[in-house]
């Protein structure tokens, strides 16, 4: 189990366990398609993912494209270690970075 | 430094896989004195070797262990189960030891390492404790060698990296264990290019001014940098940067070399290897933080030397890259904006496009890097696997279009790339900007504003949409990886020696098949194919020359290598010795310069240890304060002489002798020359007890140097002349493989003498110019020269040839051959000619053989043996009249 999905009051929160990476990314994606599909608000818990690298970023920005197409909350619970990293690299746009619950661009 | 510790990691492990074989055999048969023995030198040369490398934890251990192990030796100590198990679990404690010393370890590691050492001492000395030991030796906590190196789990590992910097190895899911061929290509130049570096280093070293070696070294460094980065070595590209930096401040004269800078820069060098090897033993290119940290202080260590003007601290790319970004001259920076647009292949082609922005943003200062990813399939389901997205950044840096461009160069035809600067058109700048999404528009417009890369904030991104003719031409021809490297590795190949190794082997079987062909034709009387199968020979031979041509390498780099051992030994045991070198350009097989390393450093490292004397003593005895150890080359009649000399104290031939007669190798009523007495140093079992340092002692590993030179069919001889100094030289056919004959006949058998022996061929007859003086010693040219009669050192007698209804000899020719300063004759019954000889080695029972060295198939089929000649001048020499008995071989 590559990710765990629980519903509590409402929120679908989203742990993902393991490394978001090219080998991982389409069977993250498939399990992340019926969270998407419940149409709940969405809180996403990056805090396991050790890794990560373009395939993996390209998911998340998909995950945020796609809830803000079904009008759904996304918040990102854990940043995790690897989140941050990449960020220091890459400048998402602020808005990006406030759907993902990140503190605006220094 | 890097290719010694690795060989040394190698030579460890061979060794600790022979003590174990040795130590399970020994379980089974506890008396096996030749398993003690190779088990004895296996431990002293860990200790030795780890000696000279500075692990002290590893070298004192081992020296521990040697003392036991000299005590079963000598009978003192039985070997029994136990002894067996716990040197077992000592072995694997080598192991552990090798790797914490090799590749770092932490700190609690190493204490609890250091805490069974001292336990497994303990048991060892005090053979009283069995259960004690029993139990220590099974304990699951004990970490094996295994454990150890996964002691780093890749989690904890990224964990370090993040602590160190803002960015780090994480994106880089890439280089593991399987590195791709490309990457071992980089690996290899990477080691290549630090030897150089080690080498005008310590040029440098003596002549701070010679601008070339300096400009190698810049060179060396720049390319390591690029060529890691490119390979996600980043952390490596990054200190290769701040290194570079550094040189290039030589290099405009701003700072001058000197010798503390000097041992800085090699410090630094090393410290690329470590990297170099951290990375490829790690499972990922991040490095731990002991060596980040190691390599920030190396660099303060340069910049301390001296005051360098101009620092310029780093701002942001502080969070962008690594924290010890080095300072960029602000004169030379350039501005570039640069769109990447990768294709949907990238990912599922081993492309990460984040790793080659990560290497940029270690090349300069990116100020922003925007990810666009308007590519998304909004209608259709995305494939994951698919790269969708473009990234567009703002680049501060000194490197040039080119040098950008080329950063992206590996990712080949999935990458394209534009960029440019301020300068350039307006035109491109709102061309891109269109392209983008509002949200994205809003925030770099001010960027390209700010940076002068859009005059008009009003004009901006509402004007002209379409790209210029320019720019589409740029698009077409930017990404152009292979003319660059295809220029440059021009003037070499690198091939892989096994592919060498089969193309010799063809080139002997063709040389056999065409000797063949020659035969055939003549049996038959075909003059014409006759002629052509004699020019084909002529063809083949030189296919043979150039075949060969191939492996041979020059000797010098070998020899380079010492110059770092004697410095480091010069620190070690407070000498000042100086290593010449001479006829680094004798060219050998490789296989053999391989092979002759290890004896030679063994050679080197005696030379140092207990040749050379201290300054006092050599003061005292009037010689020069600073030791001379010489290396020497040359070719001499088909062979390659190594010479090692020292000018130290020498061999003192009375206590050798006596220690020899000690170990019963000599019978007290021998009387020997001194010649004879040093080449007793070579006789296993000869130590020198008294000396046993963490350096090896003169003597014991002498006799395995003697054979792994004698396995090369080579021989080794010691000159020594007490306080003047020792000679030892080796001498080896330059290449194992095919050689030019001389084939002579006896009875109606051939035999092959090489031919670079042979020095003339005299008819024996009334008119000839020999004349018998005795019975084995005639006079040739008025000089008295030894001979053996083939025919009876082989044992065929005159008789036999005949009643096989051969034809009558006619006349005996002498085949005077030559053996460095000796000469000898072979008297033969028929003298053939020139062969090209393919040399196959005799089977194991025919080791023993004198005057034989090995076989040749030639063209009819028939075996030919080649005559050893060394071995048949030493016993033309000793023979008195009854040399019948030496004759051992009845052949055939």
């Amino acid at each position: 189990m590559d990710l765990d999905i629980t519903h509590d009051a409402g929120v679908t929160r989203i742990r993902i366990l393991d490394e978001m990476t090219i080998y991982t990314v389409s069977s993250l994606w498939e399990s992340l398609l019926p969270a998407l599909d419940m149409g709940q608000p969405l809180e996403l818990d990056l805090s396991q993912v050790f890794q990560m690298d373009c395939a993996g970023l390209q998911l998340l920005l998909l995950v945020v494209k796609e809830s803000k197409m079904r009008d759904l909350a996304l918040t990102t619970a854990q940043p995790g270690p690897a989140l941050p990293e990449l960020l220091a690299l890459i400048d998402l746009s602020t808005a990006l970075r406030r759907s993902l619950g990140l503190p605006p661009a220094g | 430094m890097s290719q010694l510790i690795q060989s040394f990691v190698q030579e460890c492990n061979e060794l600790l896989e022979e003590m174990e074989s040795a130590l399970l055999n020994l379980e089974a048969d506890p008396d096996d004195q030749k398993e003690i023995n190779a088990l004895f030198r296996a431990m002293h040369t860990i200790k030795g070797s780890a000696g000279v490398f500075d692990f002290d934890r590893l070298s004192k251990f081992a020296h521990h262990m040697e003392s036991a192990m000299e005590l079963v030796r000598s009978g003192e100590r039985r070997l029994d189960a136990d002894l067996a198990a716990l040197l077992l679990s000592c072995k694997d404690h080598i192991a552990l030891l090798l790797t914490q010393s090799v590749d770092g370890a932490a700190e609690s590691d190493i204490t609890a390492a250091d805490d069974k050492s001292r336990q497994l001492i303990d048991q060892l000395t005090n053979p009283g404790s069995r259960t004690e030991e029993e139990e220590t030796a099974h304990t699951p906590g004990v970490p094996t060698p295994v454990a150890e190196v996964e002691a780093y789990p890749s989690s904890a590992l990224v964990e370090d990296a993040s602590r160190q910097s803002g960015a780090t190895s994480t994106i880089e899911s890439g280089i593991n264990a399987d590195l791709d061929s490309a990457a071992q290509v980089f690996v290899q130049e990477c080691r290549d290019l630090l030897n150089d570096m080690e080498q005008a280093l310590l040029v440098l070293e003596s002549d701070p001014k010679d601008l070339e070696q300096i400009n190698l070294l810049f060179r060396a460094m720049h390319t390591i940098k690029g060529s890691a980065g490119v390979f996600g070595f980043d952390d490596i590209s990054s200190f290769a940067h701040q290194v570079e930096s550094r040189l290039e401040g030589i290099r405009s004269g701003k700072r001058f070399i000197d010798s503390h800078l000097c041992s800085n820069l090699l410090s630094c060098k090393d410290q690329v290897a470590l990297l170099l090897d951290q990375s490829l033993s790690a499972r990922t290119p991040s490095v731990s933080e002991e060596m980040l940290e190691q390599g920030r202080e190396l660099i303060a260590r340069l910049d301390g030397s001296v005051t360098t003007a101009g620092i310029q601290s780093d701002q942001k790319a502080g969070d962008v890259s690594t924290k010890t970004e080095p300072p960029q001259p602000a004169t030379a920076e350039n501005l570039w904006c640069v769109s990447i647009t990768f294709t949907e292949d990238a990912y599922r082609n081993g492309i990460d496009p984040l790793s080659f922005l990560h290497h940029l943003s270690t090349m300069g200062k990116v100020i922003s890097l925007l990810v666009l990813d308007q590519r998304f399939p909004l209608e259709s389901a995305p494939n994951m696997e698919s790269c969708y997205l473009d990234f567009l950044l703002l680049f501060q840096s000194t490197l040039s279009k080119q040098n950008i461009r080329e950063i992206f160069d590996y990712a080949g035809q999935d990458c394209r790339v534009e960029l440019f600067g301020p300068e350039d058109s307006l035109a491109r700048c709102e061309a891109l900007l269109k392209e983008l999404s509002p949200e994205q528009r809003q925030l770099f417009h001010p960027l390209l504003l700010q940076h002068g890369f859009i005059t008009d904030p009003t004009q901006g991104p509402l004007a002209q949409p379409k790209p210029s003719r320019e720019e589409e031409e740029k698009r077409v021809e930017s990404p152009r990886p292979v003319a660059k490297s295809a220029q440059k590795s021009a003037a070499f190949i690198r091939v892989d020696s096994a592919r060498l190794g089969s193309l010799i082997n063809l080139v002997g079987e063709l040389v056999i098949a065409n000797a063949g062909v020659g035969v055939l034709a003549k049996q038959h009387g075909l003059r014409d194919i006759e002629e052509a199968a004699g020019e084909l020979e002529n063809l083949v031979g030189e296919i043979r020359e150039s075949a060969l041509q191939l492996r041979m390498v020059p000797i010098g780099e070998t020899f380079s290598r010492y110059r770092r051992v004697v410095r480091d030994l010069n620190c070690e045991l407070g000498k000042e010795v100086e290593l010449q070198i001479s006829g680094g350009e004798t060219e050998l097989d490789k296989t053999l310069v391989e092979r002759i390393s290890d004896p030679l450093m063994h050679l080197v490292r005696n030379a140092m240890d207990h040749g050379i004397e201290d300054a006092g003593t050599r003061q005292r005895l009037g010689k020069p304060g600073k030791g001379v150890i010489h290396l020497n080359a040359y070719h001499d009649s088909g062979n390659v002489v190594i010479e090692i000399s020292d000018d130290g104290r020498g061999l003192d031939a009375a206590t050798i002798l006596a220690r020899a007669q000690q170990a019963g190798l000599v019978g007290s009523e021998q009387n020997l020359s001194s010649r004879e007495i040093f080449q007793l140093i070579f006789a296993p079992g000869l130590s020198t007890k008294q000396q046993v340092s963490t350096l090896s002692g003169r003597g014991v590993g002498m006799d395995v140097v003697k054979q792994n030179i004698e396995a090369l069919r080579g021989s080794v001889e010691l000159f020594s002349e007490k306080d003047q100094g020792t000679k030892v030289e080796i001498r080896m056919p330059l290449t194992l493989a095919i050689i030019d004959g001389f084939m002579v006949g006896v009875g109606n058998e051939h035999y092959v003498i090489p031919l670079s022996m042979v020095a003339e061929c005299v008819e024996l007859s009334d008119e000839s110019p020999v004349e018998f003086v005795e019975q084995n010693y005639m006079s040739l040219h008025e000089e008295v020269l030894p001979y053996i009669r083939l025919r009876e050192f082989l044992g065929q007698s005159l008789a036999e040839c005949e009643a096989e209804g051969e034809r009558p000899i006619q006349r005996e020719s002498i085949v005077v051959v030559r053996c460095g300063r000796e000469r000898a004759g072979l008297v033969v019954d028929e003298l053939y000619g020139e062969l090209q000889t393919v040399i196959k080695p005799l089977g194991s029972i025919f080791q023993r053989l004198e005057g034989i060295s090995g076989a040749t198939v030639l063209g009819s089929g028939e075996v030919a043996m080649i005559l050893d000649v060394p071995s048949l001048t030493r016993i033309a020499k000793r023979q008195g009249p009854g040399r019948k008995e030496a004759g051992q071989g009845k052949l055939n």
